[in-house]
């Protein structure tokens, strides 16, 4: 019924802090374990030993031991202060925000986390991020006392309406880890999950363009330069005639970036961003074949360069079935709620 | 006038009364079959019957509670839930919360055995305040009914910690019921402890020092001290929460101009004292208990008596670990992480003192015993998981995963029911006269604890692995770790039903305990049991330490000459006690 990579054993120690956190964890642990072994020991010893072997059997009239007794406050004691020295240095690690790390915003609402990146990026129940690097994440509530918590990074503070909260990561290892609401929100407190995923720098860098090919999520990154590139594209309905339905009037653009295609008259070009900026400019320059040579030219008076490159990234971005259809108005948010939480089934995320 | 001595392998700290003969037993007026009409119950001013008025009713409660959390735990068996909506289960763990700890947990041992035990243990004839005492039963039972009100009407969904904004202004559900309820049961608390602090002062019979009270007596009146220190900042919260809620005052709501941190500290500031409200009466009754079944003295009964009196103070300073990650700051975080390592200390010593107490002793295993040695085992994990979550530093990961769920329910299931159990079971020859199928109450002793282990070791591993507690949908990876969970709850619950049953036939079928079933040393075994309605014959004359199971050669003899045996000697007999045999007493001053 449970294959073992199904079993949650360990959690995954995906950020620094997440190894100083357990080596702690696993000091306390053990020093724990030694002391409750002793107690047991010495429970199922006396059970043994001193079982009742006759009703009216002797006992000795011990009234205790102020050696003992000290002994036994001082000792874990010092073991407890040990802990708690540990604990706050790690705490204070925790709290204590590096200077100069780049800011992640985080909102939570009932029933969802509102991500922004330093630069603008927007997204909804996930988080990308880059590896290796500092960062800092700041959070308040819309609503409630809401909890990001990343336990693959043993990392964890309230969003407190009213106020700033603030604690940082440094993710050391990639993947794509679990983020939960620690903090009951209310009906939909189970569903306010989310996904983090490091990324190498480069894959980073090319999510905050809105370019990065990754599995999920159909929409480039909602505040990147693609994202203002798709907005325009559908602004100037470039998708009525580039879409992805059988009677389009034009090339599916989908995919294509990077690749090599054929032209009228034989030739091929590379489809980078040089050529797809000089057909937006001028289309009938290199048209591609088997399409009739019907789109209009878009100077700088209607498309500024700026614009243009937001084009040119958005159509980067495209890989098969990104295409809008040839009717779409406006871009829906990224990662809008479709259905409440109670509608929809739960997404149950992998192991950590 | 020396009074013969019973020839007993102990020194009971006072005369016991002569068994009575069969006859006289069937002749015999006591406490229960004096007055058999209901209105003799619902007026009673007997500490023994209000007593048993809680008994019936916590048990009510407790299976309330114990119904509400087999839902959570059946819906738990899928990721996806298996049998509830996402609100059900929320007001399910919600009704769990709020009637175990509000109207089980914390009124239990005070109201059942604090009631029964406390005066007898003392040789008073009653509390000092009788009629203060049924009232505050009463005021109990009206703040129960809120409770259920709230509950018939479609319940509550803040979880038991309340916290604003959710409660305040997001959930619409039942807090203003719950709140009523909880505001006057929480008078119910402050008058019980009320009248066991004066009875303890005041009450005390001829040579029941306070170097003499029995360790339970010690807990008890620790515990009396927090309740009512502590349970008026409680209905301060609740108010306040009642308020904002109901006026629209904003007092919590930020978007009102409130502070939520400022209730998370008030609620705390009660709320964890409660848990000392809870633990500190189970820890006396084990001090009871573990002497008893291993015939020695208690190890060190001043550590242990002071070590509750401790913990009652210190469990004031230590509320905001829970608020470690709310933005309370560093240095308040730094300082509340130092003063919890610190209450740690003294159950330490206990465990310790208690475990050395077994060290050479004569040990059988009755109910009661294993119901302790249960606490031992449970309440030391307990205690030592309390250091992962003290620790500011491992507290970021584990807070508010199954970890705290795991933790705090090894010290009040494991700790507190396991106590609380070992004293129904210890007491209850003396509450009814009548004695339990030892077989069928070892055997539920046994399923209660092993089906313990089961439950809650897996929510440890869930925890770590970050799993969040009040969670009705969970990530798979968990889902195994649930399912042990679930089987271990189903055989606790066998555990907890097969009492019911046992206890039931014992009143029907059970043998006559006698008066000292288990040949203990307290005064409250040195009367008949079920106890005359004022609970001694004759007002007894303490000499003794409370735990003097070992027959030191000469204390016997010191006994038996009669010297120490009349009221006029008995000021002697204190020094003569004090100077020879170690005890800590000092002559009372009531």
């Amino acid at each position: 019924m449970f294959a073992a990579q199904d079993i949650a054993l360990l959690p995954t120690a995906a950020s620094e802090f997440a190894k100083d956190s357990d080596l702690l964890f696993w000091y306390i642990n053990a020093v724990c374990t030694f002391g409750g072994a002793v107690v047991y020991l010495m429970i199922f010893a006396s059970c043994f030993a001193f079982a009742r072997r006759t009703p009216n059997d002797k006992t000795p009239r011990i009234l205790g031991s102020t050696k003992l007794e000290l002994a036994w406050s001082a000792v874990p004691m010092l073991f407890f202060l040990s802990f708690f020295v540990w604990g706050v240095k790690l705490y204070n690690d925790q709290v204590q925000v590096p200077p100069d790390a780049p800011e992640y915003f985080v909102a939570g609402k009932q029933w969802m986390w509102k991500v922004q990146h330093p630069d603008g990026q927007r997204e909804i129940n996930e988080l990308h991020v880059p590896v290796n690097t500092t960062m800092k994440i700041t959070g308040t509530s819309e609503d409630v006392i809401h909890d990001f918590g990343i336990p693959a990074f043993r990392s964890k503070f309230d969003v407190v309406p009213g106020r700033y909260t603030s604690t940082w990561y440094r993710p050391t290892k990639e993947g794509t880890y679990d983020i939960y609401c620690d903090q009951y929100c209310g009906q939909g407190h189970s569903q306010m999950i989310g996904k983090i995923h490091v990324l190498p720098q480069a894959d980073y860098l090319a999510w905050k363009e809105g370019t990065f090919k990754s599995k999920e999520g159909k929409y480039v990154t909602d505040g990147s330069p693609a994202w203002e590139g798709r907005k325009l594209f559908l602004k100037l309905q470039c998708n009525a005639c580039h879409n992805a339905e059988s009677q389009a009037r034009a090339p599916r653009l989908e995919g294509m970036f990077g690749t090599n295609r054929p032209l009228q008259g034989g030739r091929m070009v590379a489809f980078n961003e040089d050529y797809v900026r000089k057909s937006i400019r001028d289309p009938m320059a290199d048209v591609a074949d088997g399409w009739k040579p019907i789109m209009p030219a878009f100077p700088v008076s209607q498309v500024d360069e700026i614009e243009l490159r937001n084009l040119v990234t958005y159509i980067k971005s495209l890989k098969p079935g990104d295409l809008p259809t040839r009717t779409e108005k406006f871009p829906a948010p990224l990662g809008a709620p479709t259905a409440g939480p109670s509608l929809s089934a739960p997404t149950p995320g992998g192991k950590n | 006038m020396a009074a013969a001595i019973p020839d007993l392998t102990y020194t009971p700290q006072s005369i016991p009364a002569p068994e009575p003969t069969e006859a006289q037993e069937e002749a015999r007026v006591n406490y229960l079959n004096y007055d058999y009409t209901l209105m003799s119950w619902l007026l009673t001013v007997d500490h023994k019957r209000i007593g048993l008025l809680y008994l019936i009713f916590a048990s009510i409660f407790f299976t309330m509670g114990a119904f509400a959390v087999s839902l959570v735990r059946l819906n738990l068996l899928s990721p996806t839930g298996a049998i509830l909506e996402l609100d059900q289960y929320n007001k399910a763990f919600t009704a769990h919360g709020t009637i175990m700890i509000f109207l089980f947990l914390i009124p239990v041992i005070p109201g059942v055995l604090g009631n029964f035990i406390v005066p007898m243990m003392i040789g008073a004839k009653d509390m000092a305040f009788p009629k203060l005492n049924l009232l505050s039963w009463y005021v109990w039972m009206a703040g129960a009914m809120f409770f259920l009100w709230q509950l018939a009407v479609g319940g509550l969904d803040t979880g038991w910690t309340f916290y604003p904004p959710y409660s305040s202004k997001y959930s619409h559900t039942n807090l203003t019921y719950a709140g009523l309820g909880i505001f006057i049961t929480g008078f119910s608390s402050i008058l019980t402890a009320l009248n066991i602090i004066v009875t303890v002062h005041k009450m005390r019979c001829p040579g029941m020092t306070w170097g003499r009270l029995p360790l339970f007596v010690w807990a008890m009146y620790a515990t009396s001290i927090i309740q009512i220190l502590a349970t008026p900042v409680l209905a301060v919260t609740v108010t306040l929460l009642a308020v904002e809620k109901t006026l629209g005052v904003g007092i919590f709501d930020p978007s009102l101009g409130g502070d939520p941190l400022l209730f998370q500290h008030m609620f705390w500031f009660y709320s964890h004292p409660a848990v000392y409200i809870m633990i500190l009466p189970g820890m006396g009754v084990i001090s009871e208990v573990i002497t008893c079944f291993s015939r020695k003295n208690i190890f060190g009964y001043k550590a242990v008596a002071w070590s509750s009196v401790g913990i009652a103070v210190v469990g004031f300073l230590v509320w905001g670990h829970h608020m470690f990650l709310a933005g309370q700051g560093l240095y308040l975080s730094l300082v509340f992480s130092l003063i919890t390592m610190l209450v740690a200390v003294p159950s330490a010593i206990k465990v310790f003192n208690w475990t050395a107490t077994i060290y050479k002793g004569s040990i059988s295993f009755e109910a009661p015993m294993i119901y302790a040695l249960g606490f031992l085992f449970l309440f030391t994990i307990g205690g030592l998981t309390g250091l992962h979550l003290a620790t500011a530093g491992t507290d970021i990961h584990l807070h508010d995963t199954y970890f705290v769920i795991a933790h705090f329910h090894f010290t009040m299931v494991g700790g507190m029911l396991m106590a609380w159990l070992a004293g129904l079971h210890y007491w209850w020859p003396k509450m009814t006269g009548r004695m339990y199928s030892d077989f069928w109450s070892r055997l539920a002793a046994v399923l209660a604890i092993s089906g313990f282990f089961l439950t809650f070791i897996p929510q440890f591993i869930a925890g770590y692995n970050g799993m969040p507690r009040r969670y009705p949908n969970y990530n798979e990876s968990y889902q195994l770790w649930n399912i042990m969970s679930t089987a271990g709850a189903s055989i606790q619950g066998i555990g907890y039903t097969l009492p019911l049953f046992y206890l039931i036939a014992s009143l029907f079928v059970g043998k006559r305990a006698g008066s000292n079933p288990w040949r203990a040393t307290g005064l409250e075994w040195q009367t008949p049991s079920p106890p005359p309605m004022h609970n001694f014959d004759s007002i007894p004359i303490v000499y003794f330490a409370p735990y003097e199971y070992s027959i030191p050669n000469g204390l016997r003899a010191l006994a038996a000459s009669g010297m120490v045996l009349t009221e006029s000697d008995h000021a002697a007999a204190n020094g003569h006690a004090h100077g020879t045999h170690g005890t800590q007493g000092v002559p009372s001053g009531s």
